[in-house]
Order: structure tokens, then sequence, then C-alpha cells
């Protein structure tokens, strides 16, 4: 997958924003109600209608909880204590933490330590998950549990995994039909 | 005007209408992530282009300053595009335009003669093609990453290093890797989700 389509399915994730203007009916969308809007008051939309409020600038952003630096130095200390991949708080942390602070920024307080944190956990992460990669693909490949892993963090490494263990695979078949000829081939001999 | 279209009665359909877009989103990602053809989700895509139809026909009655219209108009764009892109894919792996056709039916008879070419080499007991052979198949047995939708027991996968199956459940909201022949009914079914 693109990554910009994974940033795409993470736009649907639910954030709050400030609305500086007012819409006192409920907006029915397709995929669901929004507002009503007041001015000032902190309001619940999908992400991508943050960001195209706030690109009109008819509303501020609201940092999720999850994006304050208390949280994230907990994740961070979580996530390098812990053999396993930690559950995040946002599926799409990476995604929508870069969004948020590429469009939001004049909104956010401690944007560059916001930043480097989330930088941080994720090199955590993408550091176990190769380690762990080097233990499943030694280990003969087969069947793997990957609990708390992003789609994003997945499609970091996609590719070249599933191109690895198909190679895998088809050298174990061929080695597989080579064991059964040599069978073959010896029992016939003896019976000759 | 769309203020006041879903009146309490409809309440459940509105519900379902959402149902129907989770429902083409995920029939889109799991698409994109298949190594096969999945079972084919048109006639929610027929709904939902309906559904957008009727919100643009509303959209039309709205004063031009409204705000609702862009953001509605935005919406719109973003679901078409997934209804394109699954479109697509489908179109790439199933069905060809006229021109493909013709493309497709020479590169076969190309590969018909150079095959014949050399096969009249061999001895005659080894000269036959069967067409199944010349066939490039999807590789089911491809690794895909997956989330379980609920409790899947009784999923089969070899064990590469000792030619053996082994049985596992996927527990309800856990992660995988594994080949996907292993688990293409529940793709299918919906009980799992390609990541």
């Amino acid at each position: 997958m693109d990554p910009a389509e994974i940033e795409f399915i993470a736009e649907d994730q639910m954030v709050e924003i400030i609305p500086k203007f007012n819409h006192l009916n409920l907006i029915h969308l397709i995929s669901g109600d929004v507002g009503p809007f007041r001015a000032g008051i902190p309001v619940k939309v999908p992400l991508w209608l943050a960001i195209n409020l706030k690109q009109r600038q008819k509303c501020r952003m609201v940092m999720p909880e999850w994006m304050s630096l208390d949280t994230l130095s907990q994740i961070k200390e979580d996530e390098k204590g812990s053999r396993f991949f930690i559950k995040m708080p946002s599926e799409h942390y990476m995604e929508m933490s870069h969004m948020i602070l590429d469009v939001g920024a004049d909104d956010i307080a401690n944007l560059d330590q916001v930043r480097t944190l989330i930088k941080d956990i994720w090199d955590l992460r993408i550091s176990k998950l190769r380690s762990s990669i080097d233990t499943f693909v030694k280990s003969g490949g087969g069947h793997a549990t990957l609990n708390h892993l992003t789609r994003f963090e997945i499609n970091s490494i996609r590719t070249i995994l599933c191109d690895v263990l198909g190679t895998m695979l088809s050298l174990k078949d061929a080695s597989c039909e080579v064991d059964v000829m040599n069978a073959t081939t010896t029992q016939s001999q003896s019976q000759s | 005007m769309i203020e006041s279209e879903p009146a309490e009665n409809e309440d459940e359909n509105y519900l379902s209408v959402q149902k129907v877009l989770e429902t083409i989103k995920t029939a889109w990602r799991n698409e994109k992530l298949s190594p096969e053809i999945l079972p084919n989700k048109m006639e929610y895509v027929d709904c939902m282009l309906e559904q957008i139809k009727q919100m643009e026909d509303n959209i039309e009655k709205l004063r031009k300053d409204d705000i609702r219209i862009e953001i509605h108009r935005m919406e719109i764009e973003r679901i078409r595009y997934v209804i394109t892109s699954y479109l697509r894919i489908r179109t790439e792996n199933a069905f060809l335009s006229a021109d493909e056709m013709k493309y497709a039916r020479d590169y076969l008879k190309s590969v018909d003669n150079h095959f014949n070419k050399y096969l009249n080499l061999l001895p005659p007991n080894l000269r036959t093609l069967e067409d199944k052979n010349k066939l490039i198949k999807p590789d089911l047995n491809s690794y895909v990453f997956l989330r379980a939708g609920k409790d899947v027991p009784n999923v089969y996968i070899k064990d590469m290093s000792e030619n053996k199956e082994d049985e596992f459940v996927l527990d309800e909201g856990s992660q995988h890797i594994l080949p996907y022949e292993s688990i293409a009914e529940s793709v299918k079914n919906g009980d799992v989700e390609l990541m």
C-alpha cells in the first residue's frame, strides 16, 4: 500500500477541534453526523474535516490527549521496557501525529519535543520489529503473531518480508521435490 | 433539504448507510492486499453511488455560501476515491477492455508459437502442453498480515521446516502474518481483515 493511502485511512479518525464559526444544526455526513458547531466550544470531527476547516482558518486543532509530552514519555518508557509491542493509544499514531503537527503547528505547544518523542517511539518499535523479523525468518517462517503493530508499521516492512518468506517457501518446496525424486530414484534402483 | 432529511423513522436507514460505507472501505483495503480477487461487493457500491447522487442533488439546493457545501463535497470526493480505487483493482485483475483483450490474445498466440517451436524438439510424449500449465496463477501461498475480527478456530499452517501442518486458533483482535491460503475463507466471510 502507498503510505499516502494509509494516511487517507487515518483521516477517518475522530479528533477534537475548537470551531471559529457557528452552525447549530447537525451536519448529516454519509459517514455519520457531525456538529453542532459553536464558536469556542470543542467538538469531535473526522481528521479530514479538521484539516480542511483548519486550512480555511475556521477552527483551532486540539491535540489528542495521547500527544501530550507526559503520555508520550510514558509510552516511550513502556515501549523500551517491554519485549513485545505495546498497545498504542491510536492505531494511527504515526500518520495522525504527522498530519496534526503539520497542519496544526500554530496551535501546538512543545511542537519539537512532541515530534522528537514520536520519532523516538517509532524508532524503538521499528528496531524491535527488525529483530523479531530476524528471529522469525531464522526460525524458518510459517506463522508469527504481531499484536499491536500498526498498519503503517506493517506497511514499512511488508514488501521485503513477504518477498523473503515467499522465496523461503518456494526453496523449501523445491528441496522437498528433490527429496521425493531422490527417494523414487533410490527405490527404482533397488528394485532393478 | 439535508438538514431536515433524516426524520426519526429514517434513523435505522441512516445507520445502514454508514454500514454500507464501512463495508466498501473494508472490501477496498482487503482487495488491495489480497493475492486473489475477493467476492465482489457491487450491491454496496451501487447503493453508495445512489446515496452520493441524492446528496449531490441536496447540495444543489443549498445557498452558495453555505458552509456545508464544501464539507459534503469533500466527503463525496473521499468516498468516490475509495470506490474508484476498489473498482480499478478488480478491473485490473478480472476484466479487459477490447484493446486489452486483443493484446492478451496476441500475447497468448506468440507464447504458443514460442512454445511449439521448442516443444517439437522434444520426444513426442513430452510435446503437449496443457493450457492450465501456461497460466500464471495468483500465489495463494504468499504471506499476508491480518487482524482477526473474532475468534477464528481451525487455522492450518504448513510448518516449513518439518513438512507438516500445525493447527492454530486466532483470538479476536490478534494480529498475524501467515500464508494467505490458510485464512482465505475467513477473509472472504469477513472474520479477518488484511492489514
